[in-house]
């Protein structure tokens, strides 16, 4: 297996660490920028803001997010970061940067285009609202950190920021968006680029270490709660539980987890997700049924499915069949390979040989951690 | 050097099996084979059934493996043109197992075979449909009207989820010994991605030695069949749906064109030049006016016509404006009023979509069966790139022309359904 062909990792001088994952492949290359910044940095009053800040970087600072002739970055907000991203040719690599490390240039909006975008941001929460899954995570996440700053949702709890202003945009930006804390990850053919985007990275602004995070401690607070909303026929029903990462939240145990969450799917189609957090990992998972007990019920029975098929005698065959194969697939897509970059840094380039020392019973452990903890929950309704 | 380059090999059986190997470059993570059979002269019912056919012959294969002990993994292969079976496994010491193809074709024709029959006929057929039923996406249901709209209700690129869930659920197993027959009336088409070509030729060699009728050198292979149901006359349609609480979709849909069609590159660049976050779409219906978020235009081609649908989410009041904005748009693209930049940046959008498209062993092999069943030759797909570099924008200001406008006889048309369905909208995260 030799499609990612390793990983390095170097700290620049302004804080700003670069994670470059070598692979294989078609003559593509994905870059992403993460950056300190995220809802759970916004004051009561102003939530939203991380948000509002992403769109006007990517419209003023990014100027759009073009890259060259034609490939264009997306942008996604999130409780603790905000990620820029773009994929490019391997002769882009260079100019992706470029357009990236943009970010870091306050976006120069004055109040009509402020308008404009919060009009944008206003239609993109109502299509959010719309959506009952979108409603059932969020009332979840409330549920699992409240009081804290991470418990409202990262569009913010109305459709705009109640009287958002230019200097509100800039003050934020100023705060949060620094080389400090932040991570480059590139993936692709990059091996005989990193001196050059090294070189690149150093020029931008060197500032020193951005504040600690607003009303958040040390991280959100570790609990195990369901929440449920009405459907047509019956219930959404969402399970969720938060656990200290502590020391141990090694590459072997996110490499569990992957085939964990491939296992559970295969038996039951149910997808656990993951959310890994400062200090903590969230786990969640949405289905629908005729009530809350039946979904707990199926819950349970899904993990216990998945297990029992782990200790069968050919539970290790299924494991690489059912598991292991749809992960190496994934391997192949260079997106995934910066995605992965960026949960595990430089040990995203040996997640094949990783995955491949996963035995049978490393799965069912991890499974019967999530068995235990969503087996009691709190419960909210929407 | 270490990208890796698609280097397709082509052979043709005594019995017509077509078996394309990718030998380009490096190792990939998995080995592929992927096993196809054309649609094309198959009946409608076959084709509306054919998703639980093969989730049995997925089951089927999986067994026969393993039997074998061979640790592979089976998924069932769905497309508008063809159908079968895609086989990974782990390459290195425990790679694919060749010689043991044959014998998985074999188990797609008869699915059951091994089991006693009465009882294992039930449990089979009850296993195969809660996989088929799972697996179908539900992803693009809110293009069901337009796809009905434009092909028709008989042919099978007019078939929509909700009639196809309703027939799979009723489905017995004596329905399923027809379409496996029909299904196996021409020769297969097997695409391999593996890491040794000595492993290619092994595979050859065990087709050929187990071809249903040897001894017929030079048999041209998979042709393009005369299809079954003739494509209905094609006008542009343009209908809206309630979408979720205070959201409404607003789709047009416009003819399209084959897979082999000459004009294929224009009108992909027609699409790609209206579609996107700074496309002629989005520039039209957001900026200023915010009308929309969700956003989505792109075309698809099969072996026989193809289709370009616009999705727009937006609130319920605004699906006028939507519509007269979004056909005006179209009416740009025709009279050529778009910037030049858009062009350079829709070529590069499709050169990096056609690499990304094109990653995975499964990917690759699959696309090769796509082409060969359409009658195109594998090293059209190689040579995309250089074609959509070619295309002027004087090329898209015609194709657009011809076939994307609507005009006094397109269709426009309410679409009434109770409440919100589960249709769900491109995924788009939180951001831009």
């Amino acid at each position: 297996m030799t499609v990612l062909t390793g990983a390095v990792r170097r700290v620049l001088p302004g804080g700003l660490e670069l994670v470059a994952v070598e692979r294989l492949g078609p003559p593509l290359a994905a870059v992403r920028l993460r950056l300190r910044a995220g809802s759970a940095d916004e004051a009561s009053g102003e939530h939203g803001l991380a948000h509002a800040v992403e769109h006007l970087v990517v419209r003023c600072s990014l100027q759009g997010g073009r890259v060259g002739d034609g490939a264009l970055a997306t942008a996604a907000t999130g409780r603790e970061h905000t990620t820029y991203r773009v994929l490019v040719r391997s002769g882009d690599l260079p100019a992706a940067v470029d357009v990236l490390g943009r970010a870091f240039t306050a976006p120069w909006a004055d109040e009509r285009i402020l308008a404009d975008e919060l009009a944008v941001i206003r239609q993109e929460y109502a299509e959010r609202a719309g959506d009952r899954r979108w409603r059932l995570q969020e009332s979840l996440f409330s549920a699992l950190w409240r009081p804290t700053a991470y418990a409202h949702p990262t569009l913010g709890d109305q459709p705009v920021p109640e009287g958002l202003t230019v200097e509100d945009v800039r003050r934020f930006h100023a705060a949060r968006y620094r080389p400090a804390g932040a991570l480059l990850v590139l993936a692709g053919e990059v091996a005989g680029q990193m001196d050059a985007v090294a070189e690149a990275a150093s020029r931008w602004a060197l500032e020193p270490s951005a504040p600690g995070r607003r009303g958040c401690g040390t991280g959100p607070p570790v609990r195990a709660v369901g929440a449920e909303i009405a459907e047509r026929e019956g219930l959404a029903v969402g399970f969720a539980f938060g656990e200290p990462t502590g020391g141990d939240d090694g590459a072997h145990l996110s490499a569990c987890r992957a085939l964990a969450r491939r296992a559970v799917r295969a038996v039951s189609g149910i997808d656990v997700r993951l959310l890994r957090l400062r200090g903590q990992r969230c786990t969640w998972l949405m289905l629908s049924a005729a009530h809350r007990e039946a979904a707990a019920g199926a819950v349970g029975a899904a993990l216990r499915s998945a297990v029992t098929r782990l200790r069968a005698p050919d539970g290790p065959a299924w494991l690489r069949a059912e598991a292991l194969i749809p992960e190496l697939r994934a391997v192949e897509d260079v997106e995934s390979a910066a995605e992965r970059a960026l949960e595990l840094g430089s040990a995203a380039g040996s997640w094949p040989a990783l995955l491949a020392e996963v035995r049978a019973e490393d799965v069912t452990r991890t499974i019967g951690g999530w068995e235990r903890r969503l087996g009691a929950v709190e419960f909210t309704r929407e | 050097m270490t990208i890796r380059q698609l280097v397709p090999y082509k052979t043709v059986l005594g019995d017509g099996t077509v078996v394309i190997a990718d030998r380009g470059g490096a190792q990939r993570a998995l080995e592929t084979l992927t096993l196809a059979l054309p649609l094309v002269s198959a009946g409608r019912d076959t084709a509306l059934v054919a998703p639980l056919a093969t989730a049995g012959w997925a089951r089927a294969v999986t067994a026969a493996a393993r039997r074998a002990g061979a640790e592979v993994r089976v998924e069932p292969v769905l497309s508008a043109d063809f159908v079968g079976l895609t086989v990974e496994c782990v390459g290195g010491r425990h790679g694919m197992p060749v010689r043991a193809v044959p014998d998985w074709i074999a188990a797609v024709a008869e699915p059951w075979r091994n089991e006693p029959r009465e009882q294992a006929d039930e449990a089979a057929l009850r296993d195969a449909k809660r996989a088929c039923l799972a697996g179908l996406t539900t992803d693009e249901r809110w293009s069901s009207g337009v796809l009905r709209a434009l092909f028709g209700p008989h042919h099978r690129y007019g078939l929509v989820h909700d009639e196809r869930v309703a027939r799979i659920a009723g489905c017995e197993a004596e329905d399923l010994r027809p379409v496996t027959r029909d299904l196996l009336t021409g020769p297969p088409v097997v695409a391999l991605s593996l890491a040794d070509p000595a492993d290619e030729e092994a595979v050859r060699d065990a087709l050929a030695t187990a071809g249903r009728h040897p001894g017929q050198p030079g048999h041209p292979g998979v042709l393009p069949a005369a299809p079954r149901s003739p494509l209905p006359g094609q006008r542009p349609v343009a209908l809206s749906l309630p979408g979720g609480r205070d959201t409404a979709y607003h789709l047009l849909g416009t003819p399209g064109v084959s897979l082999g069609s000459p004009d294929k590159f224009a009108v992909h660049m027609a699409w790609a030049m209206l579609g996107g976050r700074e496309g002629m779409f989005g520039r039209r219906l957001r900026e200023g006016r915010a009308l929309t978020y969700s956003l989505a235009a792109f075309s698809r081609e099969f072996a026989e016509a193809g289709y370009g649908v616009c999705m727009a989410v937006c609130r319920p009041g605004a699906l006028r404006e939507v519509a007269d904005r979004t056909a005006a748009v179209l009416g740009d693209l025709a009279e050529g009023r778009f910037e030049r930049a858009l062009v350079a940046s829709a070529k590069e959008r499709l050169v990096i979509q056609n690499h990304r498209a094109l990653q995975s062993g499964r990917d690759v092999t699959r696309r090769l069966c796509g082409y060969e069943i359409a009658g195109l030759p594998a090293a059209d797909l190689v040579a995309y790139a250089d074609r959509i570099g070619r295309v002027t924008g004087e090329q898209v200001r015609d194709v657009a022309r011809r076939r994307l406008c609507i005009d006094e006889g397109g269709d426009e048309q309410g679409e009434r359904t109770d409440g919100t369905t589960g249709v769900a909208v491109p995924g788009q995260e939180h951001g831009r």
